[in-house]
């Protein structure tokens, strides 16, 4: 059993660390994922896991709200000071270890209390002084202690130096039994109580201890303090007292318990190590495999939810492009003579590319003669764009239109997000350069408002299944092409006969072109009710091609911390924990 | 209160009412308005008693320093936590405090004050804790207790944190037994935290209530303790209430202002730059309208020698120009009566006639110049709206999808149709009639008039003089001297009309100059925003003012407080 349960275990808490250093980036969300649980995190870290490598030695802590006098206690029990007595609150920093030195060796290559930073215990001052590294443990070599049994000083757990807290609950976890040192005042306060409350019921056994107690009519105020304690609690562990004013902790060096049949130190060291160990693990993990649930559970949903939030992100700017009707220019407009041109014969179409050109050309010539004419605005007519340049222009003012649009329900939508999404989008479109965005967007739509070739494919079979199913038609077509590409032949006829040839290049070149143009106009004319079909699939892609640039160019650069703080949701870390948990569960 | 404060509270309300669209102020004004009711209601008790709160961790005597301040067992005190449940009230006769759930105790001879036992604000009854904060919401000072074993709790210290600056302190370390005192040690971690601690007291209130109750002298071993009755009983004069209490407003109010003004203060640049970005596009949005109107309305020139004509023919004057003139009645026909003639063109003759009459030129006929006008300011509105947007201000809008702004555009083509009159009504019209005045002069017309003339008046003394010297005239020189006559009026008439030709494209370059220099400085089309921007502009400098006034005050309470007294006496 211990060898699934271990490895689960094992492999949970690393699980929870690269979750927990995956998220290391962005501290507000690593906090609001991983509230709530240093409880269970520490017990995984200082007691379960280290409990593996099996070392059957009972740990008893000394724990107590401020100037209640652990230190004190820790002392009498070790008959010697080697935890400093100040008067101060919040004196000691630093906890101290005293252990068989056999023992004590064994926690200086951090096997007994894995996770802190070891250092041979020198001077009472030690526990005081500044400058020690975070998580130092002062280990001190007792040979009085048997190997059964070390002793833990801990910080206060409710001044106003809250990293003793943190600290006092590290050695919570990694206690098997906890010494409740109250006082008088300290008794029923909300963060002594909880504290003791949330040992016992991750599997510690507490044993309360009344410091400072009134000897007078048999210690009764100290009794019955004691049992509104116990009440508290929950604890069933027999209660112990000290007296007020012990002047000298060498001389007085036992603590009896309040029944007066045995003192602290005999009761510790008649404890039955194996049975308590084995209950304290097996308790250790019931409440790990409970508490970590809650956990679990939020963090898939806070997954959720930011999958959710960039879904909707990016959704909109899918919503945002269909709102692009882009028109079609004179590329797609060419692909019904591109067609045209390619299902007449080789002679008729070198006829049509021939006289194409020469059309161009007369085209050109025309419009630079018209256009002083025509350059002529009116206040009334609606302007059409028709030139490419027009279209342009067009398509780029929707599209500016659409991207700022967008970028201000973007700005407006992450003003008004909830946690833990909020955070990471706050502000992040309010600094968005949208000039520069715009730049990008058009040059990514615009770049390919030519046909592309897909698009280009799927005309060609559009107009293929129209050339198949209209057969008719499509003869009568055929005829009218050949027919009238004899008519300049048929006009130059007879003014060769007239003239003896004099005009008949003229009327080839003038009638050539035309009667060309005009068939392919006609045959592109029954086009007509093809074109919607045309159209709209090159619509879609234009659109699709609109909202590809506005993920990229608009939304993904802001969306970066998102999709950063997403990547640990999503990967398989949160399955494995699962799985692991569900483990621990059933092995509990 | 000094009008200082009061003129500031004032300033400090109306921007607590502000409901507009500019968001770092209304993401302020829940708590502003909270801190102005709280200033509001001290302001009233300004004359009133001093509270005084007695607070502390449970079990470290705040029952019994109360206890041995009255000199009798007003609270009921005891070994088992938590023993006050209720606060105790204990105040000077006549006197009451508004809260009927607490406990009253009358008889204090401590004038102008009011002393509060809290119950403890660290037990497992959290009930408590929120009676605590209660208590702290009305006191005026707070009594810091603590005993050596007890006085660096987290719970008590977390109810404090948020007042600091807005309450005296004064530390009161109860049990004092032996020769060592954690003063320096408390004192120095309540400075490191940013509290202020106004005085010290060190005493044993148990010894004193013991002493008190049998009736003894004063000894000389309860330390602090005659100190402490001194200072409630003859320093607290009342000035010095109004001091702490007028000091405890000011440092709420320091702390209010000073936080709005860090929130708002770094929106500078970005109102100068939002401003800077609205005139641009202000300007933008003109330009493009007056190239819609220059592109559609100017090039159209026989709308302009149509115009030009109307003003001729009522002033023609001589043969040549009623000839013109009827030239031009006929040439006119299908536009006048454009009703009843097919091939008629009602448009040319209804757009001149508002060109030069300064009609409603964009109404709904007009759809191209409309549309091409709607889409430009919907570009710029949705530039506008989204520089307000990345800015911080909440502009209503009317729909999810980009607001249209209906009303905004409304306005704006009113603006941009009246600009337009005013130069077709103005300069134009002056323009075109100066010009047909010109025309039509006395001079051009004798000028015009002058060739037929001294042709007819040279065929009449040819047929005289031949009459006379009895020779008539051939048919042939009548048909010759009419085809003549003919010939010049068929000139002139032709000249004449090629000058106001030449003359209504004159008069259309001017016209067209007119109107750019009419759109020039920009048309004001985003009203709303601007007025928005304004008026953050002027909170953001009123928030400014505010916190330099109260600055001022701080500084002039300073001062007054040195002249006028002594420290709070830090005691030794």
């Amino acid at each position: 059993m211990h060898d699934i349960l271990g490895q689960a275990l094992s492999e949970f808490d690393t699980a929870v660390r690269e979750f927990r250093e995956a998220l290391a980036f962005d501290p507000p969300l690593r906090d609001t994922v991983f509230a709530d649980t240093s409880g269970w995190a520490n017990l995984l870290t200082y007691k379960l896991v280290p409990h593996l490598a099996g070392e059957g030695c009972l740990i008893a802590a000394v724990a107590g709200g401020t100037n209640s006098g652990k230190s004190t206690v820790f002392n009498t029990l070790l008959g010697a000071a080697i935890s400093p007595v100040v008067p101060t609150a919040a004196a000691t920093r630093h906890p101290v270890i005293a252990a068989h030195p056999d023992r004590a060796r064994q926690c200086l290559e951090g096997k007994l209390v894995p996770e802190f930073k070891p250092a041979p215990w020198k001077a009472p001052g030690d526990a005081l002084a500044d400058g020690q590294p975070d998580g130092r443990l002062f280990v001190a070599a007792r040979e009085g202690l048997g190997n059964r049994l070390a002793l833990l000083d801990t910080p206060d757990i409710d001044s106003i130096e809250k990293r003793h807290w943190a600290v006092a609950e590290h050695i919570r976890a990694a206690g098997d039994v906890v010494i409740a040192v109250l006082t008088g005042e300290k008794y029923r306060d909300e963060r002594v109580v909880d504290f003791f409350r949330d040992a016992l019921a991750s599997g510690r056994m507490v044993v309360p201890l009344m410091n400072k107690a009134d000897p007078s009519g048999d210690f009764a105020i100290a009794r019955r303090q004691l049992d509104e304690f116990r009440a508290d609690v929950a604890t069933e562990a027999p209660a112990f007292l000290l007296p007020l004013r012990i002047g000298d902790t060498e001389a007085c060096s036992t603590i009896r318990s309040a029944d007066g049949v045995t003192d602290l130190r005999t009761y510790l060291e008649e404890l039955d190590v194996p049975a308590i160990k084995h209950r304290v693990y097996r308790d250790t993990v019931a409440h790990f495999a409970e508490a970590a649930t809650e956990f679990l559970e939020r963090a898939e949903q806070m997954g959720a939810v930011l999958k959710g939030v960039a879904d909707e992100f990016e959704g909109r700017a899918t919503a945002f492009a269909a709102r692009y009707d882009p028109a079609p220019g004179a590329a797609v407009g060419g692909l019904f003579h591109e067609f045209v041109q390619r299902k007449r014969g080789a002679v008729r179409r070198l006829i049509g590319a021939t006289s194409g050109a020469v059309a161009r050309g007369v085209t050109a010539v025309a419009k630079t003669v018209t256009g002083a004419f025509h350059k002529r605005g009116t206040l009334d007519t609606a302007h059409e764009p028709c030139s490419d340049a027009e279209l342009r222009t067009v398509h780029q003012e929707a599209i500016e239109n659409i991207t700022r649009d967008l970028a201000r329900s973007y700005v407006e939508s992450s003003r008004n997000l909830r946690e833990p999404a909020a955070h990471l989008l706050i502000g992040a479109f309010d600094t968005l350069d949208v000039d520069e965005a715009l730049r990008a967007v058009i040059t990514d739509v615009l770049r390919t408002a030519s046909v592309s070739e897909d698009f280009r494919r799927h005309a060609n079979l559009t107009l293929e299944a129209w050339w198949s199913d209209h057969k008719g038609k499509r003869r009568a077509l055929e005829a009218l092409d050949t027919l009238l590409a004899a008519v300049p032949a048929a006009i130059a006829a007879p003014i060769s006969i007239y003239t003896g040839g004099v005009g008949v290049p003229e009327a080839m070149v003038f009638a050539g072109p035309i009667v060309e143009q005009f068939v392919a106009r006609v045959i592109e004319f029954q086009f007509g009710d093809a074109m919607f079909d045309f159209l709209s699939p090159w619509k879609a892609e234009q659109q699709q091609t609109l909202a590809d640039a506005l993920r990229r160019r608009l939304i993904r650069p802001k969306m970066e911390a998102l999709e950063r703080a997403r990547a640990p949701f999503e990967g398989d870390l949160l399955d494995k924990l699962r799985r692991c948990h569900e483990q621990c569960r059933q092995e509990s | 209160m000094p009008t200082g404060i009061v003129d500031i509270l004032d300033r400090l309300e109306d921007l607590a009412a502000y409901d507009g669209p500019w968001r770092p102020l209304r993401a302020e004004t829940a708590l502003l308005n909270e801190r102005v009711r709280e200033l509001r209601a001290r302001e009233q008790r300004l004359d009133e008693l001093l509270v005084i709160a007695l607070v502390g961790g449970s079990g470290v005597g705040k029952s019994t320093l109360l206890n041995a301040l009255a000199g009798d067992q007003l609270a009921p005190v005891s070994e088992f936590r938590p023993c006050t449940s209720v606060p105790t009230v204990y105040h000077p006769p006549g006197t009451r405090l508004g809260h009927d759930s607490w406990r009253g105790v009358s008889g204090s001879a401590l004038e102008h004050l009011v002393i509060i036992d809290t119950p403890d604000s660290d037990t497992v009854v959290r009930e408590h804790r929120a009676l605590v904060t209660e208590v702290l919401a009305v006191c005026d000072l707070i009594m810091l207790c603590g005993s050596p074993e007890k006085y660096l709790d987290e719970a008590t210290w977390s109810l404090l944190r948020d007042l600091k600056s807005e309450r005296t302190l004064a530390c009161v370390e109860t049990k004092a037994d032996t020769a060592e005192t954690v003063r320096e040690h408390w004192v120095s971690r309540l400075e490191r935290e940013g509290f202020k601690v106004a005085d010290y007291f060190r005493t044993s209130p148990r010894r004193t209530l013991d002493r008190k109750l049998a009736g003894r002298e004063p000894g000389n071993d309860e330390y602090d303790f005659p100190r402490l009755e001194r200072f409630l009983q003859h320093e607290l004069s009342r000035e010095r209430i109004r001091r702490i209490k007028r000091s405890n407003a000011l440092g709420l109010l320091t702390k209010t202002v000073g936080a709005l003004h860090e929130r708002v203060a770094p929106g500078e640049e970005a109102l100068t730059a939002l401003r800077g970005r609205l005139d641009d596009v202000e300007r933008e949005l003109a330009k493009r309208a007056c190239d819609i109107i220059r592109r559609r309305l100017f090039t159209e020139p026989h709308l302009w020698n149509f115009a030009l004509g109307r003003e001729i023919g009522p002033r023609a004057k001589g043969i040549v120009g009623t000839l013109f003139r009827l030239l031009e009645a006929v040439r006119t026909v299908p536009a006048r009566f454009a009703q009843w003639m097919p091939w008629g063109s009602r448009g040319i003759g209804r757009k001149a006639a508002a060109l030069l009459s300064g009609d409603e030129l964009f109404n709904e006929d007009l759809a191209g110049a409309l549309n091409e006008v709607a889409a430009a300011y919907k570009g710029a509105y949705s530039e506008v709206s989204l520089a307000f947007a990345q800015a911080g201000f909440d502009m209503p809008e009317g729909d999810e999808q980009g607001g249209e702004d209906e009303a905004g555009l409304q306005s704006f083509r009113e603006e941009l149709n009246r600009r337009i009159m005013n130069v077709l009504a103005g300069p134009a019209h002056e323009r075109l009639v100066a010009r047909a005045r010109t025309l039509t002069s006395w001079p051009a017309a004798l000028l015009a008039d002058l060739p037929p003339l001294a042709f007819v008046l040279f065929s009449g003394y040819r047929i005289v003089r031949d009459y006379f010297s009895d020779a008539l005239l051939s048919g042939g020189f009548f048909l010759h001297a009419g085809a003549v006559l003919a010939i010049i009026l068929g000139v002139e008439l032709a000249a004449l009309s090629l000058a106001a030709r030449a003359l209504a494209w004159t008069a259309r370059r001017a016209s067209g100059r007119d109107l750019r220099l009419a759109l020039a400085e920009g048309l004001p089309a985003f009203t709303e925003e601007r007025a928005a921007l304004n008026g953050a502009a002027a909170l953001r400098n009123g928030i400014q003012e505010l916190r330099t006034a109260v600055l001022g005050q701080a500084v002039e309470d300073n001062i007054g407080d040195e002249s006028n007294a002594g420290e709070p006496n830090a005691g030794s």
